[in-house]
Formats: C-alpha cells, sequence, structure tokens
C-alpha cells in the first residue's frame, strides 16, 4: 500500500471540508479524484503531502506517517512529486534550472549530473528544445509539462496532480494529459484530481467521486461511469457530459 | 543695494564638492546596511515565526513614528550617557542613525515584495522537498527583490535629500558646506543653487538607475 488514509477530518474555522476521508492506493496504482467545485477534492490531495494539515485521521504516505510528529516532512515530500492547477513554475530561473534546482539543492546532486537528468526528463514531455528559455515564453501546456518534469526530478514514488489542465487552453490539454498517460503506462503511481472525464475513463484503474467532503462512491471507472449507484453521482456526471 | 550673482565661484566650490563627497559616502554606506537591515526584518515581517513578526514588527513601527532628527539627536547626544564606551564620531553618527532610519523603510518594501509573490510559488518549493530557507533564498527572495527595486530606489533618493539633516550634529555634508559657504562669501542665492544643483546631480542617476532597472527586471 503506498497511501492509506484513514478516517480524515479538516476544518477550517467552523468549516468542515473533509467529513471522515478513507482511502487506499496500490503500487502503480492510477486513481482520480471527480467531484463539483468546494467537493473537498483539492484538500484531500493537499493533505497527501501536508500542503495542508488536518484535524482528525492518519496518512500514511510511502511508509512516511504523517500524523508522527517526528515524520520529517522534506522527506516525505522528496518522495511525493506534485502536480498543481496554476502550474507555479520559476518564472526567474529558465525551464531546466526549474528541473535542476531541487535535485541540487535537497539531495545535493551535482550541477551536471542534475542537468544530464533534466534533459532526460525535457526530452520525456517533449520539450527539449525549450530547455534554456524562460518560462513566460511558453504556452500553458508547456508550462505544466515543465511542472511534470520538475516534479519527476525528484524521483517521486507518487504523483499527485490538483486539477492539472484546468487552467490551460483547450487545444494545450491533450499535450499534457499525453504526458500523465505516458507516466500510467510506465507504472507511475498517480492520484489525479480533475474534471477530464475522458482521461479519468481511459487512463485510471479507480475513480472516486466526492461531494459534500465525504467520498460518494468510488469503483473502476466501467463501474463508476457505466452504471453509477447514488443519485449525486448520477446528476454530477450527467452534467459531465 | 542689490547683490548681484557672483560668477566668480571657483574658490568656493572646492569645499561643496567636498560636502557632497560626503553626503555621497553617508548615503552609500546607509544606503547598503539599511538595505541588509531591511532584507533582515522583512524577512522575519513576512516570516512563520510570531517572535520573529513581532520584533521586527516592533523595530519598524517605532522607527517609522520617529522624527529622524530625532534619531540622530539621540544617536549622537544620548546613546553615549547610556554606553559610555560608544562615542561616534558624526560621520559614524550619521551612518549609524540613517541606517536604522533606513532599515525600517526598506523593511517594510521587502516584506511587501515577499507577500507579492504568488503563494503557489513556495507551496511548489515545499512540494518538492525545498525546506523554509532554501525555499527562500532560492525560489522567494529572488522574486522579492525584482518587485522591493523600484520602490527601494524611490526610498533611496529620499533618503539622499533626508540625509541633509545630519547637519544638526555638525557633520560637515553638502547642506552644511553651503551654509558654511554662505557665511564667509555672503552669497546665499548662488550657493544654495549650487547646493540644490548637486543634490539633483546625485539623486538623478539613481531615478535613472531605477528606471533601467526596471525595464532591465520587467
Amino acid at each position: 500500500m503506498i497511501i492509506s488514509v484513514e478516517g480524515l477530518h479538516k476544518k477550517y474555522g467552523q468549516l468542515e471540508v473533509l467529513k471522515g476521508i478513507d482511502c487506499t492506493v496500490t503500487q502503480s496504482e492510477v486513481l482520480c479524484i471527480i467531484g463539483p467545485s468546494g467537493s473537498g477534492k483539492s484538500t484531500f490531495l493537499r493533505c497527501l503531502n501536508f500542503l495542508e494539515t488536518f484535524n482528525v485521521g492518519t496518512v500514511t504516505i510511502c511508509g512516511h506517517d504523517l500524523t508522527k510528529s517526528k515524520t520529517n516532512l522534506n522527506l516525505v515530500r522528496r518522495d511525493v512529486g506534485m502536480v498543481f492547477q496554476s502550474f507555479n513554475v520559476f518564472p526567474h530561473k529558465t525551464v531546466i534550472e526549474n528541473i535542476m534546482l531541487a535535485p541540487m539543492k535537497v539531495t545535493k546532486v551535482s550541477k551536471a549530473e542534475a542537468r544530464t537528468r533534466g534533459m532526460a526528463l525535457l526530452e520525456k514531455v517533449g520539450l527539449t528544445d525549450k530547455a534554456d528559455v524562460y518560462p513566460r515564453t511558453l504556452s500553458g501546456g508547456q508550462m505544466q509539462r515543465v511542472a511534470i518534469a520538475r516534479a519527476l526530478a525528484m524521483e517521486p514514488k507518487v504523483m499527485l496532480f490538483d486539477e492539472p489542465t484546468s487552467a490551460l487552453d483547450p487545444e494545450t490539454v491533450g499535450e499534457v494529459l499525453g504526458v500523465m498517460k505516458k507516466l500510467a503506462e510506465e507504472g507511475m503511481t498517480m492520484v489525479v484530481v480533475t474534471h477530464e472525464m475522458g482521461f479519468a475513463r481511459e487512463v485510471s484503474d479507480r475513480v472516486m467521486f466526492m461531494d459534500g467532503g465525504v467520498v460518494v462512491e468510488e469503483g473502476t471507472p466501467a463501474e463508476l461511469f457505466g452504471a453509477p449507484q447514488h443519485e449525486r453521482t448520477k446528476a454530477f456526471l450527467s452534467k459531465m457530459i | 543695494m542689490v547683490r548681484t550673482m557672483n560668477f566668480d565661484f571657483i574658490e568656493y566650490l572646492p569645499p561643496l564638492l567636498v560636502g557632497a563627497g560626503l553626503t555621497i559616502v553617508i548615503c552609500t554606506a546607509s544606503g547598503i546596511l539599511g538595505s541588509i537591515l531591511g532584507i533582515v526584518f522583512g524577512t522575519a515581517k513576512a516570516s512563520p515565526s510570531r517572535i520573529a513578526r513581532w520584533v521586527s514588527s516592533l523595530y519598524v513601527n517605532f522607527i517609522r513614528g520617529v522624527p529622524i532628527l530625532i534619531i540622530l539627536l539621540f544617536t549622537y547626544f544620548a546613546l553615549p550617557l547610556i554606553v559610555p564606551s560608544l562615542t561616534l564620531d558624526r560621520g559614524a553618527t550619521a551612518v549609524v542613525a540613517l541606517s536604522i532610519y533606513s532599515g525600517a523603510y526598506m523593511a517594510e518594501i521587502m516584506r511587501g515584495g515577499i507577500q507579492a509573490v504568488p503563494k503557489g510559488q513556495s507551496e511548489a518549493a515545499t512540494a518538492l522537498g525545498l525546506n523554509y530557507f532554501t525555499s527562500l533564498i532560492w525560489v522567494v527572495m529572488p522574486q522579492a527583490l525584482k518587485m522591493a527595486v523600484p520602490p527601494g530606489i524611490g526610498f533611496l533618493i529620499a533618503l539622499v535629500k533626508a540625509s541633509s539633516l545630519v547637519s544638526v550634529i555638525g557633520f560637515v555634508d553638502l547642506t552644511r558646506a553651503g551654509r558654511i559657504v554662505t557665511t564667509i562669501n555672503q552669497e546665499p542665492l548662488t550657493t544654495f543653487l549650487v547646493v540644490a544643483l548637486l543634490y539633483f546631480i546625485i539623486s538623478f542617476p539613481i531615478s535613472l538607475f531605477g528606471s533601467w532597472a526596471e525595464r532591465k527586471l520587467a
């Protein structure tokens, strides 16, 4: 079990956004989380690498128990890559420098080694020709591919994607989903919060539908999209198609 | 009798230029020291540590609420009474007082710069496993400094003008040199015109540098 979550509760003041989430993810599994805005799916994802604190429950990820105070969060985060909706590429660094930064500063990889590895990752996301340009010259889709390469540079065991295509122009969504699909085929364990139902149906092993801070229903894509059991799932899916 | 402008000014120019030189020296020194103080306290003010925030708020709010003239007079006349071993000469007093003064304003400028960096930047750094200081140094600070340049330059120009107050502790800067010259030559019109011109010659390049830096960093 790579990720194991039990009874996760999260409150912002009086507002309870996660009301007891249980979830497990196994090696090489691709889990897609779908649901309406405000359902808590992004908050849940951010709890997995402790970007968001939580009140009650346990999260164990790659063998690290996040509830233990002596767990070194920076060590956890080396094992868990994350891709954000707003890319968050570093604007003051070139594409290759974006990718080289964490290996050099966190795992003390030499500059030459970091560059070699970075170039290999850029090849993987199809951006070798952009290595030495600054991000502002890139399209959204290209920026997101840089962000994926940057996360992969730390050789994570799990990748978290927080609505990776929601801020993209429709014509660049495909190139990002293509990279993600390739990653899934290579056996990367992935948790993807998304509104791309096509991707969820085609690439994921399991789909989780969240609404109002709870997991309403989960199953294989065939089960969830083909024969949803709950009214809320049916209502949501009918609106998405 | 109406005084006419005396263009035979060459003999009075050297003392004014020396004063201008000293103004440049104290402004450069206190500008640099003030920027360092500003980076330290500005970072503390934007930090997650409550104590660091509290200490820097105290410094910034107190200094900003006190006239620079009082800071100068206090440093020169009162500080030696509290710490007898700390007797600074006029020049050192000027630099210390102006640095403390600049530090408070620079701290606010830096805090603004740090807080203007989108939160996603430090989140991305955190998610990559960078700790607070590594993220600050390599991700947040370079972007914050960029944003702090235009207001920082604006403050430096204000500092050059505020430095004229150091004449009250008897330091012979450009302003005091001007006053001394007028007591000798009885030519306030030409003398202060030249003093004003020299201040402009000192501060205008800073504005030019500011607009150049702004274009360069944009």
